[in-house]
């Protein structure tokens, strides 16, 4: 494995990231470097994790393609599904390209279309060409594993996996287009922020950004405002004994779940209720919340243009603070090109401060 | 002896736990033990993916293995599935 080491001390080049988030829509180029550098400190423990060049970003194209199917070229943002025929391994069977009809299978066809929804949101609201910006093709695991109860965005083959669910607790995890928003939200967190996923407020903003994210394409999918969506997470893939539960609460955290199945939710409301060290998942209800304020106030439109031109401009180890910080000044440079209201900046800090981080 | 298993991570993000008391093969003694050197418990963890953390309870010691689900090695899988199904909350 090759080691690398960085002449910028990483601590000065968050700093100088940190300066330059405020002054543009663009990310900074000290922004690009802390980026690069965290990705080369983790690649010194996983080389899977180093960073990869433009001609490196390939999605696994299948070794045998049957007769009729269609494999899109690199970097077309095309789509592959593949069936894992519940095996514990990826990529086992190629059964739908671009444009191919529908499979036999509904799940595979879930995925399929929810793929395409989150692209057409990334590129027609927010102007992303799919997850790298680059046009990276999107690729979809079915039938992972055997009763596996979860689905990931695995962030070094570059791929979407989804389990069938246990039936107990979750039913099929492509039921939800939340689902698979989110996790594919992981992969553009990955080539843009690349948020620390550590047990504090780096990693609670990493999941707090699929989550904010994984909503607002819910929401548009379904035709739902700021004010009609439900604002729960999961909710429609818990197994039938389970239902009217939900993972996350994003209106009001803490309260998506108690049962005996799943235990109780440990998120809390804000920061009087913030710990260290804690699993991403609980603390991200934090600024989940204050997503759901301010869109209260500016639409889920404007609040998730603001949230994602943030996530463009922070850094591998940025906290609430840094995020509000962030969210304030993209928010008042999409006021003047009225892209936002007017009045968003005072809406982001004054959710932040409700919310205890500002 | 005895192993426990708490996981976490993946969209679902429950954090879950199982114990088993089971004789543990040579084999698989060494796997768990080569892959506890390999990446020492508690570096941080760079994926959102579901993690997975064995803990092995030897007389001598606690061996403390994680795992991301693409790492789980194929030998692992009917141990790690026996105490999936056990596992609450």
């Amino acid at each position: 494995m090759a080691y690398r080491c960085t002449f910028v001390p990483p601590h000065v080049l968050d700093h100088i990231a940190k300066v330059q988030a405020q002054q543009s829509a663009e990310p900074a180029s000290a922004q690009r470097s802390a980026v690069v550098s965290a990705q080369f400190r983790r690649g010194r423990r996983s080389p899977d994790a180093l960073p990869l060049g433009q001609d490196q970003r390939l999605t696994a194209e299948p070794e045998i393609v049957p007769p009729g199917l269609t494999i899109p070229k690199p970097g077309t943002a095309g789509r592959l599904v593949y069936d894992d025929l519940n095996q514990w391994t990826f990529d086992v069977t190629f059964i739908r390209g671009e444009g191919d009809p529908s499979v036999a299978a509904q799940n595979a066809n879930d995925a399929y279309d929810y793929l395409g929804i989150v692209r057409a949101y990334y590129k027609d609201r927010l102007g992303r060409e799919s997850i790298d910006n680059a046009g990276l093709n999107l690729v979809a695991n079915v039938n992972f594993g055997v009763g596996f109860d979860n689905a990931f965005w695995d962030d070094a083959g570059l791929r979407m996996v989804f389990g069938n669910g246990s039936g107990l607790v979750f039913k099929d995890l492509t039921a939800s287009i939340d689902v698979c928003a989110h996790e594919l939200t992981h992969g553009v967190t990955q080539f843009s922020a690349n948020l620390n996923y550590t047990n504090d407020q780096s990693g609670a903003l990493n999941e707090s950004f699929s989550d904010m994210l994984g909503t607002a394409i819910d929401a548009y999918a379904n035709n739902h405002d700021a004010h009609s969506h439900n604002w729960l997470i999961g909710d429609e893939i818990m197994a039938d004994d389970l239902y009217g539960e939900a993972l996350r609460n994003m209106a009001e955290p803490g309260t998506a779940f108690d049962n005996p199945l799943m235990g109780r939710d440990p998120q809390p409301r804000d920061m009087s209720g913030y710990f260290e060290p804690a699993d991403p998942h609980i603390m991200s209800g934090i600024t989940n919340r204050w997503f759901y304020l301010i869109s209260q106030d500016l639409g889920l439109d404007a609040a998730t243009l603001i949230m994602y031109q943030t996530l463009q401009n922070l850094w591998p180890n940025a906290k609430f603070a840094d995020a509000a910080t962030v969210a304030v000044a993209q928010a008042r440079i999409l006021a003047r090109n009225n892209l936002v209201p007017r009045q968003s900046p005072q809406t982001v800090r004054g959710a932040a401060r409700q919310q205890g981080f500002w | 002896m005895r192993v426990t298993l708490e996981t976490s991570g993946g969209f679902t993000g429950l954090r879950r736990h199982a114990t088993l008391d089971t004789d543990l093969n040579d084999d698989l003694q060494s796997l768990l033990a080569g892959l506890s050197a390999a990446e020492p418990a508690g570096a941080p963890a760079a994926s959102a993916q579901p993690r997975y953390r064995l803990t092995v309870h030897h007389p001598t010691g606690d061996q403390i293995t994680e795992l991301t689900e693409s790492e789980v090695p194929a030998a692992l899988r009917p141990l790690l599935t026996e105490l999936l199904r056990r596992a609450t909350p």
